[in-house]
């Protein structure tokens, strides 16, 4: 093969893996606006006052903190007003070394209980299970340092209700976030998980632990990021979810069947991406047991999130995410293209790999070796032109059908300036922002190869209102 | 490197799909912008007829005397909508006398005829409010497009359909759409609940007579809709569903239904059921029940293979009135699996 055929032949891969992905992307896009539009009508009805009946299954809210001092008060007392006829609180403090514990002693007056653990699932030793005397459906459990997956295991331990809802402790919540997550259960009764749509916090107005106005953040690194949840959120889980095949519920807020978490076997400790090592492995076990079930995304916007702000911490949290994402599929290839596997099993998965898994080898790859080979002048600027030129014009139609998806169902930033802001953003995310990101993502990749212990991510926070 | 357009159809292929490309989004920018100002158009159309009828209906509401035709402004064709989504806010708002005046006021402007219509004709939306109007409004002649609309495959229009026919005629309703309550799994189950509460006497007519002969997963669904309903099953329909050949979501539905002594021994057995999900349940129902004499039977569910079962067993002995402390620590002492479950509900029993 001389060095001309490989050159063409790996620009013509480069070209036809780009079209591949975001013809993939389109298709998610056009199924998560049929979804959309068909449930359009549904927000009418919401509207008016609906009364809880005694139908709706219990929930167990699982917050699991490390270091959380000086969030964790504000975001319980938002929690603890959430519109849901029955529901309790279990903050597991995972060995915090700051005061979490003492602050949630003092500030909803804790005392300890000698509650029977159910050791349904193992986790680090329990050093002792707290009960409010303030909120009677508040308990807090206090155990050794065992990680995030950990922690909610041992949360699901001592979980009284049929479902549990595991939420990140810096998780602003909307006061009817578990009664628009829970529909999909109320609904279909082979319901095993549902999520709903995370938002990004910064930028808005939050009093009390409740967003009261809603803004778009200042800060560049913010920015991008909400478009990129808009895409993440409004046709890559939505579109996923519409052909039961969505391997990704968001730690952040989460609904889940109890039971049939226990029956997996809990979250797998010491992993990075818990929330979605889970979900696939519930697909596996599942579609290799032959139950009829149903894992169903809520696209409503139930759960907003600070994300970072700075280049270093975000670079953290995109390599933990693809840690996260390859240790998910690389621990469940049995799905793929398994007898039984469906659409998790012949669409999504295959797709996570090829796009998701793969994706940043190729992109990055795609770019460093179009413009080594223009520098060297083995490829004609012609086409180096027409690479750059669709790779960003397919980059910036994406971004623009999520915020479609927003303007149609959602309308969440509803003023002119929000729309130009959000429309700049899309474009210009594409210039440095995307391949950036795929770096990280790549750095990640190098990270799971590696097999570098995992821990707690850590975030820097500007905090998102007052008490 | 030599290169012609011509000479490269890929190339020439790929620059098109950009191209395109860039014309999506020109459009997907043009369509974004021309659903934001059909959204202000609506919302401002939405908030002026909010600001003039709002006050009228609320008039009507309070008024002394009946409302006729003349106490309202004409109602053009394209704030039909509006109109009922005010209508129905304030209706499933207000208690009492209000729903009379309103349906007054709904009869002024016509509201029944062009809702029919709409159920018939409209948009998606269109159909969902025209349902609920129509129930509200208990108009009659509409029955025959509300059972046509309970069998739509949209959840969301046949449930409400539903809802509206049950506010009609109750037991005509439970009657007429008892298969479809039992057997719509995609029928918000706690929204069917909510309306059958003004029908739960003919719901439990029904549900009684057919329990018995009913598939498991009706029954199961007919059954938790009893419980939440809470009806008292005749034990003719009760005993059916805690036999051993139920399957345990039957008998867990059943059970929490159990209320009468007289069905210990249907319940006894389910104690050593081999779901671990009806012994847990049949504990609870037993120690809703118990006589002193059955103790035995609940105190064996303490050494139970299940913490959950355990845990109910404890729970319901602790919940008798005749058991006091001091004997559930006599039990605790004596208990091996049930030591930690029992110490847990003795504090709670201490907490205030």
């Amino acid at each position: 093969m001389t060095g001309r055929t490989l050159v063409d032949l790996v620009t013509w891969f480069v070209l036809v893996y780009f079209v591949l992905l975001n013809l993939g992307y389109l298709s998610l896009n056009l199924l998560a606006l049929g979804s959309l539009r068909r449930d359009i009508h549904r927000k009418i009805v919401d509207e008016l006052p609906q009364p809880f009946t005694g139908l709706e299954p219990a929930i167990s809210l699982l917050v699991p903190a490390y270091n959380e001092e000086a969030t964790i008060a504000a975001s319980l007392r938002s929690m603890l007003q959430l519109a849901y006829p029955e529901f309790e609180i279990v903050v597991i403090n995972d060995g915090s070394r700051d005061g979490t514990l003492k602050v949630l002693i003092e500030q909803f007056d804790l005392v300890l209980f000698p509650e029977a653990v159910n050791p349904r699932l193992p986790t680090q030793t329990v050093r002792g299970v707290w009960r409010s005397r303030s909120h009677p459906n508040l308990r807090v459990i206090d155990k050794e340092n065992g990680g995030k997956a950990d922690s909610l295991n041992a949360g699901i331990n001592v979980a009284r209700h049929p479902l549990f809802c595991g939420v990140d402790a810096d998780s602003l919540l909307a006061r009817d976030s578990l009664r628009r997550v829970v529909r999909p259960f109320l609904r279909d009764p082979r319901m095993v998980a549902s999520g709903g749509t995370v938002r990004v916090a910064n930028g808005c107005e939050v009093q009390a632990g409740l967003l009261t106005r809603v803004g778009l953040p200042r800060n560049p690194w913010a920015l991008f990021q909400v478009v990129e949840y808009l895409r993440a959120f409004l046709f890559g889980r939505l579109g996923w979810s519409e052909i039961g095949g969505m391997l990704i519920i968001s730690g952040a807020f989460g609904l889940f069947r109890t039971d049939v978490v226990v029956d997996a076997g809990g979250y797998r400790p010491k992993t990075i991406g818990e929330d979605m090592e889970l979900v696939v492995r519930l697909h596996r076990m599942l579609r290799e047991r032959g139950v009829d079930y149903r894992i169903e995304f809520v696209p409503d916007p139930v759960c907003w999130t600070e994300v970072p702000e700075d280049r270093r911490t975000l670079a953290n949290q995109r390599i933990r995410w693809q840690r996260g994402l390859a240790e998910s599929l690389s621990g469940h290839w049995r799905l793929m293209f398994s007898r039984n596997g469906g659409a998790p099993g012949w669409l999504a998965f295959p797709f996570m790999v090829l796009f998701e898994w793969l994706g940043p080898i190729v992109e990055l790859g795609g770019y460093v070796f179009m413009a080594v080979a223009f520098v060297s002048g083995l490829v004609s600027w012609q086409a180096f032109t027409v690479f750059l030129f669709l790779a960003i014009g397919l980059g910036i139609l994406l971004s623009a059908s999520g915020l479609l998806l927003e303007e149609i169902a959602f309308h969440v930033y509803p003023k002119r300036r929000h729309l130009l802001v959000l429309a700049v953003v899309v474009v210009m995310e594409n210039f440095g922002y995307r391949q950036l990101n795929s770096w990280w993502r790549l750095v990640g990749l190098y990270r799971w190869a590696a097999q570098k212990e995992s821990k707690w991510g850590a975030m820097k926070r500007r905090g998102l209102g007052g008490p | 490197m030599d290169f012609s357009w011509l000479s490269d159809p890929y190339l020439i292929l790929a620059a098109w799909a950009g191209v395109l490309s860039a014309v999506l989004v020109v459009l997907l920018a043009v369509l974004i912008l021309s659903l934001r100002a059909a959204t202000r158009r609506t919302e401002a159309r939405w908030r002026a007829f909010v600001e003039q009828w709002r006050p009228l209906l609320l008039a009507a509401v309070t008024a002394e005397e009946t409302v006729s035709e003349s106490s309202f402004p004409p109602l053009r064709r394209r704030d039909r909508r509006h109109y009922l989504r005010l209508w129905l806010y304030l209706h499933e708002s207000l208690r009492g006398d209000a729903g009379q005046r309103l349906n007054e006021a709904a009869m002024a402007v016509q509201a029944p005829h062009w809702a029919t219509r709409l159920l018939e004709r409209g948009s998606d939306t269109d159909r969902v409010l025209a349902a609920l109007a129509l129930g509200r409004l208990q108009w009659l002649p509409a029955w025959p497009q509300l059972l046509q609309a309970t069998r739509s495959r949209d959840a969301l229009l046949s449930v409400n359909a539903a809802r509206a026919l049950v506010q009609l005629d109750p037991l005509e309703g439970a009657r007429q759409l008892l298969p479809l309550l039992l057997g719509r799994t995609d029928w918000d189950v706690s929204r069917v609940g909510d309306f059958l509460v003004g029908a739960r006497h003919a719901f439990w007519l029904l549900l009684a007579k057919i329990l018995p002969e009913a598939p498991p997963a009706h029954a199961a669904r007919g059954l938790q809709l009893a419980g939440a309903l809470r009806l008292e099953l005749p034990d003719s329909s009760l005993r059916p569903m805690l036999g051993p050949r139920q399957p345990a979501a039957v008998i867990c539905a059943a059970l929490p239904l159990v209320a009468r002594r007289d069905m210990a021994a249907a319940i006894t057995p389910l104690l050593e059921h081999p779901s671990w999900r009806v012994r847990e349940a049949a504990a609870a129902a037993m120690a809703r029940i118990v006589m002193a004499d059955d103790l035995p039977l609940l105190e064996r569910r303490l050494e139970d293979d299940r913490f959950e079962v355990r845990l109910a067993a404890a729970r319901g002995l602790s919940s008798l009135p005749f058991m006091d402390d001091a004997r559930l620590q006599a039990l605790q002492a004596s208990s091996t699996a049930g030591g930690a479950v029992l110490r847990q509900v003795i504090a709670e029993r201490a907490e205030p």
